[in-house]
C-alpha cells in the first residue's frame, strides 16, 4: 500500500489520466451475444473430435505433444494403410499365381517367386530342392496345357522345365565334387528316378501333341536323358568312389535287400510279407532319408495338380520305397531291373551283388535296348503306365521317344 | 486474487485442458466482460474489443487442442493474450491512433462538449499507452484499471514482484513525461 500511495503522490496526473480509461462503455449485448454463440459453436465442433482426432474420453489431458505427434500419426497411418495394402495384394497375387498356367496373366508372377526363392535358398542341397521342385512343376503344367488343349503354351512350359533341369545338374555336380559319397550317391539316384518320370510323363504328352510342341517335347526328353547320363557320371566320378570301383556307390546297402530271385515276379497284387518290395505301389510313399531330395510326384498333390495323372508313372520309378527305411532296396525289384540295366556301369556288372540287386545306373543300358525293341511296336511308346503294370512290365519302358532321338543322335 | 478463486480456477483449468464442453463455455462466460472491458479500455472502440476478445478465447481453445495452453493461471493467460493482440494492433494501427499536439489541448476549452474532450482526453492516454514497453503497459494497466495485485501480475508476467514494482515506477515516469508533452507522442 505504500507503494501506491507513494505512486499517487509522485505521478497524480498520470494515474488521473489512467483513471480516466476505467470507464467504458457497456457492451452491446447483441454483439456479445454473437460473440457467445460463435464461442460456443467453436467449443461444439471442438468436442466431435478431441485429442489426436479421437472422440474425446476425458480421462487423460491432452500431451503438450500432441500437435506433433498428430503431424507423426497423420503420416504414419497412411503409411501403415499403403504397405497393408501392397502386401495384401502381393499375397493374393501370389496365391493366384501358384495354379497359373503359361500363358496365364500371373504365370510371369509365379516364375519370379519361384526365382526369388531359388536366390534365397541357404545351401546347394536346398537350391537342388527347389529346382527338382519347380521342374516337377514345370512337368505338371505340361500335362495340365495338354490335356486343356493349350498346345501352344507347352514350349514355354518345356524351356523353363530344361531350364530347372539345367540348374539342378549344375548345382548337384557342384556339390558332387566334395560332398560326401554315401549322400552324393543317394541325391544322385533321387535326380535320376526324377528325371525319369518326368520323362515317362512327358513322353506320354509327346504321343498326344503335335507341331512345335512336340519337337519341344523330343528336345526336352533329350534334355532330361542327359541330365541323368550328367548326374550318373558325377556320381561315378567321385574322388571317393573311384578306389572301390567294385562296389555300386549309387546303392550303397543294395546287398542287404531280397535277391531278384527271391522276389521273382513283380505284382499289382497286396504285397506278401515276405517280398514287400517286391510289391508294385503305385503312389509315392515316405520321404527317402537323410539328405532327402523331395521327388517329383509329391509335387502333385502340393500343387492341387492332377495327381491321378493318366499316365502316372512317377511313382514307378522312384517310389517303391521299401518299407524298412532302406533306400535301395526297391532297386533289387525286377520292376527296375531292365531299366538299371541301361544305366549300370560296365564294374557293377562284374559284382555279384550288384548283379542281384540291379541299381538305377545299371538298368541304363538295358532301358536303351528294351526302348529299341519296343521301335516296332509305336503303341507301346503310349501305353499307360497302368497297362504296363498289367502287363508285368516296368513303366519306364515308356521313353521310346527319348532313346529313339538319343539313338539318333548317336 | 483469493486462495478460493484460486482454487476454483485452477480446477476450472483442469476440466478445460480436458477439453470439457461445460468448463470452456463456463470460462468464456466468467472472463470474457473483463477482457472486454480491458480490450475496450486499451482501444477504445467497442469493435475492436469484442474483436480482441473472440480472438483471445479462439487462440485458447486452439492452444488447448494441440496440447498447449496454460499450466497454473487461466485468467493471466487470457489477458496476457488478450494484450498481446492489443499490442499488435497498436503496432498495426499506430498511425490512426488520435495525436493530440500541446497547442490543440487548449483549443478544447473552447469546444462545448464535455464529453468530446473527455474523449479526447482518453485518447491521448491511450496514445500515450502506446508509447510504453509492452509489459510497462500491461503492468500498469492491470495494477491501476483492474486492480490487479502486485503478486498476480508478477505470477502472470513470471517476474518477481520486485520486478513488477520497478516496472510500475518506470511506466508511470514515462506516462507523466509523455502526458507532460516531455515525450514524444
Amino acid at each position: 500500500m505504500s507503494f501506491l500511495r507513494k505512486a499517487k503522490e509522485d505521478y497524480p496526473r498520470a494515474l488521473e489520466a489512467l483513471a480516466s480509461l476505467r470507464a467504458v462503455p457497456p457492451r452491446n449485448e447483441r454483439m456479445a451475444e454473437r460473440a457467445r454463440a460463435q464461442f460456443v459453436a467453436q467449443v461444439q465442433a471442438l468436442g466431435t473430435t478431441g485429442y489426436l482426432g479421437r472422440p474425446y474420453d476425458g480421462a487423460t489431458p491432452p500431451s503438450p505433444t500432441g500437435g506433433r505427434a498428430r503431424r507423426l500419426l497423420g503420416y504414419a497411418v497412411p503409411a501403415f494403410l499403403l504397405l497393408t495394402a501392397l502386401g495384401v495384394s502381393f499375397w493374393i497375387s501370389a496365391y493366384v499365381a501358384q495354379s497359373a498356367l503359361p500363358g496365364d496373366l500371373f504365370y510371369p508372377v509365379k516364375i519370379a517367386i519361384e526365382r526369388g526363392q531359388e536366390i534365397t535358398s541357404p545351401t546347394t542341397s536346398a537350391a537342388i530342392q527347389l529346382h527338382l521342385r519347380f521342374a516337377q512343376r514345370r512337368v505338371d503344367e505340361i500335362l495340365a496345357l495338354s490335356q486343356e488343349g493349350h498346345y501352344q503354351d507347352i514350349p514355354t512350359a518345356v524351356a523353363n522345365y530344361e531350364e530347372q533341369v539345367r540348374r539342378a545338374v549344375e548345382s548337384f555336380t557342384a556339390e558332387a565334387a566334395d560332398g560326401d559319397p554315401a549322400q552324393v550317391a543317394e541325391v544322385g539316384a533321387v535326380l535320376e528316378r526324377t528325371f525319369v518320370a518326368h520323362e515317362e510323363v512327358l513322353a506320354a504328352v509327346l504321343t498326344a501333341t503335335s507341331g512345335e510342341p512336340k519337337s519341344a517335347l523330343e528336345h526336352a526328353l533329350v534334355v532330361s536323358a542327359d541330365s541323368r547320363e550328367a548326374v550318373l557320371l558325377a556320381v561315378r566320378e567321385h574322388p571317393s568312389a573311384k578306389p572301390d570301383e567294385g562296389s555300386p556307390t549309387a546303392t550303397p546297402s543294395a546287398t542287404t535287400g531280397p535277391t531278384p530271385e527271391n522276389t521273382p515276379v513283380r505284382s499289382n497284387s497286396p504285397a506278401p510279407q515276405e517280398t514287400p518290395v517286391a510289391v508294385s505301389d503305385p503312389m509315392p510313399t515316405a520321404s527317402h532319408g537323410p539328405g532327402d531330395v523331395p521327388l517329383g510326384p509329391p509335387e502333385h498333390a502340393q500343387d492341387g495338380k492332377p495327381t491321378d495323372v493318366p499316365l502316372g508313372p512317377p511313382e514307378h520309378a522312384q517310389d517303391d520305397k521299401p518299407k524298412d527305411g532302406n533306400p535301395n532296396r526297391n532297386d533289387s525289384t525286377p520292376t527296375d531291373k531292365p531299366k538299371d540295366s541301361t544305366l549300370g556301369p560296365p564294374d557293377h556288372a562284374q559284382d555279384d551283388k550288384a548283379k542281384a540287386t540291379p541299381t538305377e545306373e545299371s538298368g541304363k543300358s538295358q532301358q536303351v535296348e528294351a526302348t529299341a525293341t519296343d521301335q516296332g511296336a509305336p503303341g507301346k511308346s503310349g501305353d499307360t503306365p497302368a497297362a504296363d503294370v498289367s502287363q508285368g512290365k516296368p513303366s519306364s519302358n515308356n521313353q521310346p521317344p527319348v532313346d529313339n532321338d538319343r539313338k539318333d543322335k548317336k | 486474487m483469493s486462495k478460493d478463486v484460486s482454487s476454483e480456477e485452477r480446477d476450472l483449468l483442469e476440466r478445460a485442458r480436458r477439453l470439457e464442453k461445460t468448463a470452456l463455455v463456463e470460462i468464456y462466460d466468467r472472463y470474457s466482460p473483463e477482457l472486454y472491458r480491458y480490450a475496450a479500455r486499451l482501444l477504445g472502440e467497442a469493435m475492436l474489443a469484442e474483436e480482441c476478445v473472440a480472438e483471445t478465447f479462439g487462440g485458447f481453445l486452439r492452444a488447448l487442442q494441440a496440447g498447449g495452453g496454460p499450466r497454473q493461471y487461466l485468467r493471466a493467460y487470457l489477458y496476457r493474450t488478450a494484450h498481446n493482440w492489443v499490442t499488435d494492433t497498436y503496432r498495426r494501427r499506430r498511425l490512426q491512433f488520435v495525436v493530440l499536439e500541446p497547442e490543440l489541448r487548449a483549443d478544447q476549452q473552447s469546444d462545448p462538449s464535455q464529453l468530446a474532450l473527455a474523449q479526447l482526453d482518453r485518447e491521448r492516454v491511450r496514445a500515450a499507452l502506446t508509447h510504453l514497453t509492452p509489459d510497462q503497459r500491461q503492468v500498469i494497466v492491470l495494477r491501476f484499471l483492474e486492480d490487479w495485485e502486485n503478486e498476480e501480475i508478477a505470477a502472470a508476467l513470471g517476474k518477481r514482484v520486485g520486478a513488477i514494482k520497478a516496472l510500475q515506477n518506470r511506466a508511470l515516469g514515462a506516462l507523466k513525461r509523455l502526458l507532460d508533452g516531455e515525450g514524444r507522442l
